[in-house]
């Protein structure tokens, strides 16, 4: 399971959602976290490009689709882009909003999966990458994160990983990221939400963590995808995970 | 500070100043392109120097890569190897720029080698000519000899690691270059501590977890140069997988993509070629997959002639002057022999024959004809010259091709008149020929088990498979099987081996496997008190039917006992070595 590798003709589908609701403008460290997050992402775009480029080609071994979320979705790229497509657009800049509507994003992630999911039959299973910062307003997300859980292609079910933009909520203390194991099923969390994100974090698969142990980051077998963005290497950690599908 | 530079950002390394060079296809991004185990950046130096600078991800950035740069220098000035001319960033002499870059530590600075890789050259559909195929594929074959001939392999040959030098500037001597040479196999080479496994598309079946010998490249490199010599007709580039021709899946398996290229190598290229390509496709061990002396061989004796097309001159003068972008023909023709009359009428190829009338009787012949083929390049037509023509010989051999029929007639009615005037006798002569049979396969089978009875068991036994798993104490699987391990989440290696019995319903065998576990430094584990003499376990075993299981390992409940590098654990039995497996702890 997830051994397919991402290749032109098998491209890994990403989907990332990102909360942009008005707590965004906080700091993280010196930066706003909305940067903090913009800039992770074009560093995880940046590995997609620089993993799609041979010779003087860019192969389109990704395609990823950008909704950003407050009290609605937004479609920041118009559809799923190939990541040669992403890189004559280039990041978008991304302005903070107003709530938390994080059950609308999922859904339309969900609709999303189920146009693609009969065409993906020999790719990579795909992986939705959702990044907040706070709780939810309005529906509860994770009925909806769940039934995404359970969609599958032959490679397995689709990923779902979550990236919580916090002060607080771990007990773990991150003195050295490298030497981080990741977040068990049972590791001690001491916000209410971060258990609720636990329960929509899908498991890290061992093609995934081959992957991230190439850059000296040890995730335990049977780690989850739950990453505490409490500093901005967190944070792009937690992006860098998201673009860990195995390549050629 | 970890490596992330941006397009235009700037390096000073030893005294020069070189140029991140931004991206040809992404706005603002810097030229960086990501494999295995680095990125590799180009770098613009003065003067319109071009270099590359891989920056080697942390799991990969061993000091040995100092000594590999000196060990590779040996093979920089072979055509084709330019990158083994490199500078690798360590502390005593690039100080300066690693204090402000930790991350490029090892780095390799190397000539940047410019061209499309194989893989896009496929990934584009870009054409080729017939003669630009031949001389890719000769020149990717002579490098490969060249190397072969040194006891050096790349070991990591794909279509992602060749760059075709030659599309880039036709008027090149270099066609082919070879990057990613960290693996490289060669006399006074270390092993590397860590192996790419094969590249997908690109592995024998037997090697998918990596090799490191002289003939690592057999195999990956005869599929590059069947796609290169496949990639100038139509019909490959339409049906070719992807990022390889082959899909990954399909490997050594008979299956269309396999017959379509043997059957374009055939028609294009000669049976000999063809028949190269199968013995590698075919090939159950690295060592039995032709040389690349072989493959050289056979792509300088095809012989360029004028275009098939060009059907007028190909029949007044089948053998004229070759010109440069002609198709080459292989010297082979194609015959059909008339059912009726026995005439051969020459064809252009046994493919879409249909409403084919004979040319002596008019009879309309059936395509399926097609077996009875004969070639140009055997038997009598080694030494046909331009003046002849299929007619002329044909009238010969059909003159005693008429006597042959005439006496075999002559005999046939004889023995009919002989053996079948009487209806009785026909039947009896069956009815002693089956007893013959039945009484031949008897004893055949009575000598087979006699035979078997007297063979030494030991050659009786052959281990079919052998699995590693890391597991816990009371068997539990902590992953899949495998030949790499994590140090650290190492608890106990249990080995599966299936054994057969290749004398299964004559005999049973029983006995001991020895094993014999040789640690990283190259000394045997034992166990002064239990351990057999020279070995580390003796197992008992008992195969009374075709195959059977056995099944132990080694290890502890907590991680530590095994060292970081790689293992290696032999079984014998009856002092012979029955089979071994390799793994690699890291």
């Amino acid at each position: 399971m997830y051994e397919i590798m991402a290749t032109q003709k098998t491209p890994a589908l990403i989907i990332y959602l990102l909360d942009i609701s008005a707590s965004m403008h906080e700091r993280l460290g010196k930066k706003r976290r909305i940067d903090v997050v913009t800039e992770a992402l074009t560093s995880a775009f940046r590995q997609m490009v620089f993993r799609s480029t041979k010779g003087g080609r860019l192969a389109a071994r990704y395609r990823v689709a950008l909704l950003a979320y407050s009290d609605q979705v937004y479609d920041i790229f118009g559809g799923i882009k190939t990541i040669d497509q992403i890189a004559q657009l280039g990041v978008p800049e991304l302005s903070p909003q107003r709530s938390t509507g994080t059950a609308k994003a999922f859904a339309a992630a969900k609709q999303i999966l189920s146009k693609e999911l009969p065409h993906l039959d020999g790719c990579p299973a795909p992986l939705v990458c959702h990044m907040t910062d706070g709780e939810f307003n309005w529906d509860d997300p994770e009925p909806h994160a769940r039934r995404i859980m359970g969609m599958r292609n032959p490679d397995g079910n689709v990923l779902v990983e979550n990236i919580f933009i916090t002060d607080t909520c771990f007990s773990d203390s991150f003195q050295d990221v490298s030497s981080w194991s990741g977040i068990m099923p049972k590791s001690e969390l001491s916000s209410p939400y971060a258990a609720k994100l636990r329960n929509m974090s899908s498991a890290i698969p061992d093609s995934y963590r081959e992957m991230m142990r190439e850059s000296n980051y040890n995730f335990a077998p049977g780690s989850l995808m739950l990453f505490p963005g409490i500093s901005p290497e967190l944070v792009a950690l937690g992006f860098q995970m998201s673009a860990a599908t195995p390549v050629r | 500070m970890s490596f992330q530079p941006n397009s235009n950002d700037t390096l000073n390394i030893n005294g020069k100043i070189y140029r991140i060079a931004e991206h040809p296809y992404a706005l603002g991004m810097p030229y960086g392109q990501e494999g295995r185990q680095a990125v590799v950046y180009k770098l613009l130096g003065p003067e319109t120097e071009e270099m590359g600078l891989k920056v080697f991800k942390p799991r990969f950035r061993i000091p040995g890569m100092v000594t590999l740069a000196i060990q590779l220098a040996q093979f920089a000035d072979t055509p084709g190897l330019a990158v083994c001319r490199r500078t690798v960033l360590s502390a005593r002499r690039h100080s300066e720029v690693l204090n402000r870059f930790p991350d490029l530590t090892y780095a390799v600075l190397m000539p940047w080698v410019a061209g499309p890789t194989w893989m896009e050259v496929m990934l584009a559909e870009t054409e080729l000519t017939p003669d630009e195929s031949l001389r890719y594929a000769r020149f990717l074959a002579e490098l490969l000899t060249n190397m072969e001939e040194r006891n050096t392999a790349h070991c990591d040959l794909s279509g992602p690691n060749v760059i075709m030098t030659g599309m880039t500037d036709p008027d090149a001597a270099i066609l082919v270059a070879m990057v990613d040479v960290e693996q490289l196999y060669g006399p006074g080479i270390q092993r590397p501590a860590l192996l790419p496994g094969g590249s997908p598309g690109y592995a024998h079946l037997g090697a998918v977890d990596g090799i490191w010998s002289p003939e690592a490249d057999r195999f990956a490199g005869a599929i590059l140069i069947a796609e290169m010599l496949g990639w100038c007709d139509p019909r490959i580039r339409k049906y070719s997988w992807g990022e390889s021709y082959f899909d990954p899946g399909e490997m050594q398996k008979d299956g269309e993509r396999y017959q379509l290229l043997i059957q374009v190598l055939r028609e294009r290229w000669g049976e000999d070629i063809a028949g190269i390509f199968k013995l590698a496709w075919e090939s159950e061990h690295l060592l039995h997959a032709p040389t690349f002396g072989e493959w050289l061989i056979a792509l300088q004796n095809i012989v360029l002639l004028p275009a098939k097309d060009d059907h007028q001159e190909a029949e007044s003068n089948p053998y004229g002057e070759s010109s440069l972008g002609s198709e080459p023909v292989v010297i082979e023709r194609y015959f059909i022999i008339c059912p009726s009359c026995k005439a051969k009428n020459e064809v252009e190829s046994y493919h879409d024959i249909t409403d084919l009338k004979c040319k002596s009787c008019l009879v309309n012949m059936d395509p399926f004809h097609k077996n009875q083929q004969e070639t140009a390049a055997s038997a009598d037509y080694t030494s046909y010259s331009a003046e002849d023509t299929p007619s002329i010989v044909s009238v010969h051999r059909t003159r005693w091709g008429i006597f042959a029929a005439a006496v075999a007639a002559f005999l046939m009615v004889l023995g009919w008149w002989f053996f079948y005037q009487n209806g009785d006798m026909e039947v009896e002569t069956l009815k002693l020929r089956l007893r013959t049979k039945e009484q031949t396969i008897r004893q055949v089978n009575q000598k087979m088990y006699d035979i078997l009875l007297t063979m030494d068991d030991s050659e009786l036994v052959k281990i079919s498979e052998i699995k590693l798993r890391n597991e816990t104490e009371d068997g539990g699987a902590l992953g899949s099987f495998t030949n790499r391990f994590r140090q650290n989440e190492i608890r106990y290696i249990a080995y599966y081996l299936k054994i057969e019995n290749l004398a299964a319903g004559v005999k049973s065998i029983r006995g001991k496997i020895y094993t014999k576990y040789i640690r990283p430094d190259g000394s045997v584990n034992r166990n002064p008190e239990s351990s057999p003499a020279g070995f580390t376990t003796a197992e008992d075993f008992k195969l009374s039917k075709e195959a059977s299981e056995l099944t132990s390992g080694w290890g502890n409940a907590t991680s530590g006992i095994y060292e970081v590098g790689i293992h290696q654990i032999e079984f014998w039995y009856n002092d012979r070595l029955l089979g071994k497996t390799v793994f690699t702890v890291y």
